[in-house]
């Protein structure tokens, strides 16, 4: 299947996610701090080390530094601007932009200035999810993964929520009920207030205050005993325990047989290794959730979860479905 | 849910007891807006009037710009304004823009 999302905007705005990175860290020094260090001793100046590991590899493998022995060197290489960048594109950008401007001392401090729990940067997170790109590629991954063949009769969860943004997705394609999953009332209130805002509440929509990994009692208290699609978008990095989430999930998910199609868990991820999503991901940490996790790890959690699966799709995000 | 009387007019509403600023609307050119705490309790009731004069919802600057894609942040304004009435989408939509703290409730002399 090819992609709705063009290769040339996800190349720009590869350029414009490592522009919005590169151009405040060299504004604040940071490029002459690192110059000829040893790594070791970068890691106990930084307040994050876990930020500065993986900006240091994105760097490196943008080709921005280099590394000779155990020291860090800057390249010649500087940000490339695109030449023509969609509307698209730009208008994802207003979030990236706006919380790279502070990099460096999230980076430097060990503090995350835009961290999704502070009310003030709600409307920050939700415009971000928000972006038509990314709802775009939500979109695509979520056609891959067979959201828009579940039928009228059939129930989605959704476990990603994220402010309702995938509830609303869920809710343009597919007719099923859906049980939208959050352990916030605020937050659930916002998802109903956006459906009904969309004209898109129907009586078959749900919102359960739960966290996701309870989805058992979720789905129970919105009066259903099984699921036959749960939606995982973006979640994995928000979440403690993702092999919780997966093996709970697969719980609940409805059985197959005398023609009725089992239930399956629709995985849709940004992973580290894709290098599009290393931008992405790290304005999401910034804002909150843990870096992307590697394919690796995907594969590590799925197995640890007893889960089988077919992999949908490898890039930008890596896209999967997984069942008992 | 929790009622509360207008103050304009006096008519009930039933209203989310949902933590943060919460609003209704109650006629064509006002509405009610809420503050609820952490604990589900009314601490504020606002009449508010969606008119020229005496407006008492808007865009916080600079927050304009991290308006939901979906809103049609010119029509709101105008809804706010009270040059248009609002619609039962565009009630939603302002909800949302108060939970998010893009518009908020502001005291005119």
């Amino acid at each position: 299947m090819s992609s709705v999302i063009p290769r040339e905007a996800l190349q720009h705005l590869e350029l414009r996610l490592q522009g919005a990175i590169v151009g405040p860290l060299e504004e604040a020094g940071f490029f002459e701090e690192i110059e000829g260090r040893e790594l070791s001793a970068l890691s106990q100046e930084f307040g994050d080390r876990k930020l500065l590991n993986y900006l240091l590899e994105a760097l490196h493998d943008w080709g921005y530094i280099y590394l000779a022995g155990t020291k860090v060197y800057r390249t010649a290489k500087r940000p490339e601007v695109p030449p023509v960048v969609g509307d698209d594109v730009e208008d994802f950008m207003v979030v990236p932009s706006k919380v790279f401007s502070r990099l460096y001392e999230a980076v430097k401090d060990g503090k995350r200035p835009f961290h999704v729990s502070s009310p003030e940067n709600r409307a920050l997170f939700y415009r971000f999810m928000d972006s038509r790109f990314l709802k775009m590629m939500l979109l695509e991954g979520l056609r891959r993964l067979g959201l828009s063949s579940i039928p009228r009769g059939a129930v989605v969860a959704d476990l990603s929520f994220h402010m309702g943004v995938v509830t609303g997705i869920i809710a343009m394609e597919t007719e099923a009920a859906v049980v939208a999953v959050d352990p916030s009332q605020d937050m659930l209130d916002l998802a109903r207030e956006r459906l009904n805002a969309q004209g898109l509440l129907r009586d078959n929509i749900s919102f359960i205050r739960s966290a996701p990994e309870r989805v058992r009692q979720a789905v129970s208290s919105a009066g259903h005993s099984v699921i036959h699609l749960a939606v995982v978008a973006e979640k994995l990095n928000w979440i403690r325990d993702p092999i919780l989430l997966l093996k709970n999930a697969a719980s609940v998910l409805a059985p197959g047989g005398r023609g009725r199609e089992r239930g399956y868990i629709g995985i849709l991820q940004s992973v580290w290794d894709d290098p599009i999503m290393r931008g992405y991901s790290l304005a999401t940490y910034l804002m909150g959730s843990d870096i992307s996790p590697r394919r690796s790890d995907v594969d590590k959690w799925l197995r640890a979860s007893g889960l089988r699966y077919k992999v949908e799709g490898r890039g930008p995000m890596f896209m999967a479905r997984a069942w008992r | 849910m929790v009622l509360v009387t207008c103050p304009i007019c006096g008519k009930r509403h039933d209203v989310s007891p949902s933590p943060g600023w919460n609003f209704v609307l109650c006629d064509v050119d006002h509405g009610v807006t809420v503050f609820v705490d952490g604990r589900g309790n009314v601490r504020e009731v606002h009449g508010t009037k969606l008119a020229e004069r005496g407006a008492r919802l808007r865009f916080v600057p600079g927050m304009d710009d991290l308006a939901p894609t979906w809103i049609d942040v010119d029509r709101i304004r105008l809804v706010l304004d009270g040059t248009i009435p609002p619609s039962e989408e565009d009630e939603a939509a302002v909800r949302v823009l108060l939970r998010l703290g893009i518009v908020r409730y502001e005291e005119v002399e």
